[in-house]
């Protein structure tokens, strides 16, 4: 009997947002919200499960950007603030139901969730949640993977093969700053793949990526083992493709558990719920209403009429559903593993901030998925690049271009109706930021210190998160602010710079405010990088 | 990003929804009404989508406001975005494997140029040659106010390129001012095997990673296509 090995990959991302040049900025309480709900919530989880010797394995890619803003001193305070007032709030509220016994008990997780989750982030992250990572990756719980540098859509970009790879070798450099070792592994934002990206891939030894659960079976060769093997690129790099089917049991807006009547209700929030005067303090000036994290509801159904949410009967379903998450591998081991020369290999592939943020009960149905893994000798938790060192023989097959967004190719980030319209600024901001590389090389003192915050600006430009918010309308002031305002710093160097000029006005405040990569050299936007090997084999990036 | 179930939101979300989308009488409307009132606005861009059959792709992002801030986070000295970059040029982008966004400029001189001479301008689609056929093209005639187009790709396993062409009626001339860069999807081997899919086992191994539990098959045309065909074979 073959043995059902699950590879669980996790992408960890937020665009880099941060505005010291406001006290309290809106769009910063995205970061503080996944770490509060998502990553320490995860970090608490495995960590307890490694003292309890449960044995585990999972990837994580954690994206440049996410990484900057997790080391960046300004938003730690900021964080400390956003679970000081949020502790704040819970205790007004245990007053305020002092006489409502279900939703008192709700308040009270809800508090309780929060300081521990402070205690854990003080305490045994020491404020670092990035060396929390690193030490599980240490022991051999976590392959740690890195992608883009800000996350960009490369099919997007594909006839701009320059910045295609300052964008891997930006990630890839990091990845080794952060957690001083190289990235195997690379997550491909948005599972974005087009035939030719390995090249640039393979340029920084990267043995393996994930792509869409139909790049293999839309591929001109003839596909043999479907997701449930890797392939290898001709040029040897190893994919992995997502599979679709055991995905939606988790990531299905119609079928997936999440949808489940009695977990909670994510959009009704006291932040929206309760009068402007009392909730004030914890929402935004002026009176902008946002979630505070503190909901009181059960999905219930399609309707108004909620009912008050039960962590007892929540926690019966998480039971029963990773129960039948397990059930559905094995069904599927059995009706596959038979026609396959190896033991299948599932890649479940998530964004990190479904679980606990969005679904909120996700984190304790992973753990629970853990714990009866570790039971069940027919299956067992791997990682891809645990894979791969089995040596085991696989299919040579060129991978079809693919994304996992809707309709599985680039309709989501290039879409005429929304987003397209910036691919005219973008691929000018790429040309000229090359055309200032070429002519500017090895720049000294101020223009240096202006040519790499315009390469800082070209790379933000390019994250996938601007196209992805305007198409879907949620933030799209902001994004489309976020995209022009990159844009527009690029132009201001270049004309600059055509004038042998810099502004060191603009120079400081743009350092100050898009501070990440403060060691990126400017250079490797430059054409003729492309022909030499990448930095990260040739310069010493250790902190 | 989370889709939003506009049913399940409360009549204070609605609310603040509705003014922040300027509906009038935001604060009188019925629940129904305001219900009514955001659809009709979010209608055309589909936020919200109850039946939307997966997640794939979407991130997280909080919030159900869209702040309107007062002014730009731009910085000292910056300027507004050009409308174009005075170049003459074309770009195409492959949306799907049949849809490609095609944007374009004309240099002033071009512009003024064309209007002077009374010329008109074309997107022309270049169908490459391949193995046994030959060159093709079509054309598409565009305003001079145009700059952007989705052009559709008629063959998958082709590679195309779009062209800007002058079009000068008094002589029956044209002239090439910009071509894009090479686009192109390649035909799978499925498509062009469909009945591999009749064997059972390979049908299981290909297919079964591919379909939700309650039998929705992944959202992508040419898979559908590749089934359509062989389903015939597997019946």
């Amino acid at each position: 009997m073959k043995k059902n090995r699950i590879n669980f990959i996790f992408n960890a991302h937020l665009p880099f947002v941060r505005h010291p040049e406001y006290p309290k900025f809106l769009e910063e309480d995205w970061l503080f919200e996944a770490i509060n709900e998502s990553y320490l919530p995860m970090l608490r989880m495995m960590y307890a499960l490694r003292d309890e010797k449960v044995p585990f394995k999972l990837t994580f890619s954690i994206s440049p950007t996410l990484c900057s803003m997790l080391d960046d001193p300004l938003l730690r305070e900021r964080f400390l603030n956003y679970m000081n007032e949020h502790l704040e709030l819970g205790q007004k509220e245990m007053e305020r139901l002092s006489n409502d016994p279900h939703k008192l008990r709700l308040a009270n997780m809800y508090l309780e969730g929060l300081s521990k989750n402070l205690a854990f982030y003080s305490g045994k992250c020491s404020n670092d949640i990035l060396s929390a990572f690193n030490q599980l990756s240490s022991e051999g719980y976590l392959e740690l993977i890195t992608t883009t540098a800000t996350h960009a859509f490369l099919p997007a970009y594909k006839d701009y093969p320059i910045a295609v790879n300052a964008q891997v070798e930006t990630g890839m450099i990091e990845h080794l700053r952060t957690f001083e070792r190289m990235s195997e592994g690379f997550w491909l934002p948005e599972c974005g793949y087009y035939p030719g990206l390995e090249d640039i891939l393979a340029r920084h030894n990267i043995k393996w990526t994930s792509l869409s659960s139909q790049a293999f079976f839309l591929s001109q060769d003839e596909p043999k083992t479907g997701c449930y093997a890797p392939v290898k690129c001709p040029n040897g790099l190893y994919c992995f493709a997502r599979d679709y089917n055991l995905t939606s049991l988790i990531w299905s807006s119609t079928e997936g558990y999440p949808c489940d009547a009695d977990y909670r209700e994510f959009y009704r929030d006291i932040g929206y719920d309760l009068p402007l005067d009392y909730i004030r303090p914890y929402i935004h000036e002026p009176d902008v209403r946002v979630f505070t994290g503190f909901k009181y509801w059960a999905i219930t159904g399609k309707t108004s009429d909620k009912v008050v949410y039960d962590p007892d009967k929540a926690a019966m379903k998480v039971d029963a559903h990773s129960s039948n998450f397990l059930y559905h591998i094995k069904s599927v081991g059995d009706l596959v593993g038979p026609s396959l020369p190896n033991d299948p290999i599932y890649t479940l592939s998530f964004d990190a901030e479904l679980f606990g943020h969005w679904w909120f009960e996700g984190v304790k149905f992973l753990e629970a998925v853990i714990r009866k893994v570790a039971l069940d000798d027919s299956m067992v938790l791997t990682t891809p690049g645990q894979c791969i060192k089995l040596g085991e023989e696989v299919q040579t097959l060129r991978p079809a271009y693919s994304t996992w967004g809707d309709g599985g190719y680039s309709q989501v980030w290039v879409d005429s109706s929304s987003n397209a319209w910036a691919y005219r600024h973008a691929f000018k901001s790429l040309e000229r930021m090359t055309e200032l590389a070429e002519r500017f090389p090895d720049q000294k003192s101020l223009k240096q210190r202006s040519l790499s915050q315009a390469a800082r600006e070209t790379l933000l430009l390019m994250a996938s998160d601007w196209p992805f918010i305007i198409h879907n309308h949620s933030s799209e002031e902001y994004a489309r602010k976020r995209l022009t305002g990159h844009i527009q710093n690029l132009n201001l160097v270049y004309e600059n710079m055509c004038r042998n000029a810099v502004n060191t006005e603009w120079l400081v405040k743009a350092e100050r405010r898009d501070n990440l990569f403060p060691w990126l050299d400017y250079n490797v936007f430059n054409s003729r990088h492309l022909a030499e090997p990448s930095l990260i084999f040739t310069t010493d990036y250790s902190k | 990003m989370v889709l939003i179930n506009i049913d399940t939101l409360s009549d204070s979300e609605l609310r603040c929804i509705a003014q922040q989308e300027g509906v009038e009488d935001w604060e009188d409307l019925s629940r129904e009404d305001l219900i009514d009132s955001i659809e009709e606005i979010y209608e055309d861009e589909n936020r919200f989508e109850p039946n939307h059959s997966s997640y794939t792709g979407h991130r997280y992002v909080k919030t159900l406001v869209n702040v309107d801030r007062q002014g730009s986070f731009g910085l000292p000295g910056v300027a507004e975005l050009p409308t174009s970059y005075n170049e003459t040029s074309i770009h195409a982008i492959a949306k799907d494997a049949n849809w490609v966004y095609v944007f374009w400029s004309l240099s002033p001189q071009d512009q003024a140029q064309m209007e002077e001479d009374g010329c008109t301008l074309s997107i022309r689609t270049i169908v490459i040659a391949k193995d046994d056929y030959p060159e093709t093209s079509f054309d598409i005639d565009v305003l001079g106010s145009d700059m952007e187009w989705s052009l559709e790709l008629p063959w998958q396993g082709r590679q195309y390129k779009a062209v800007l062409v002058r079009k000068d009626h008094s002589n029956e001339s044209e002239r090439i001012l910009a071509e894009s860069n090479l686009v192109s999807i390649e035909e799978s081997w499925l498509s062009k095997n469909p009945e591999a899919l009749k064997d059972r086992n390979r049908f299981n191994v290909l297919v079964t990673s591919l379909v939700t539990k309650g039998g929705e098959l992944i959202n992508n045309r040419q898979v559908h296509e590749i089934l359509e065909e062989g389903k015939e074979g597997l019946a």
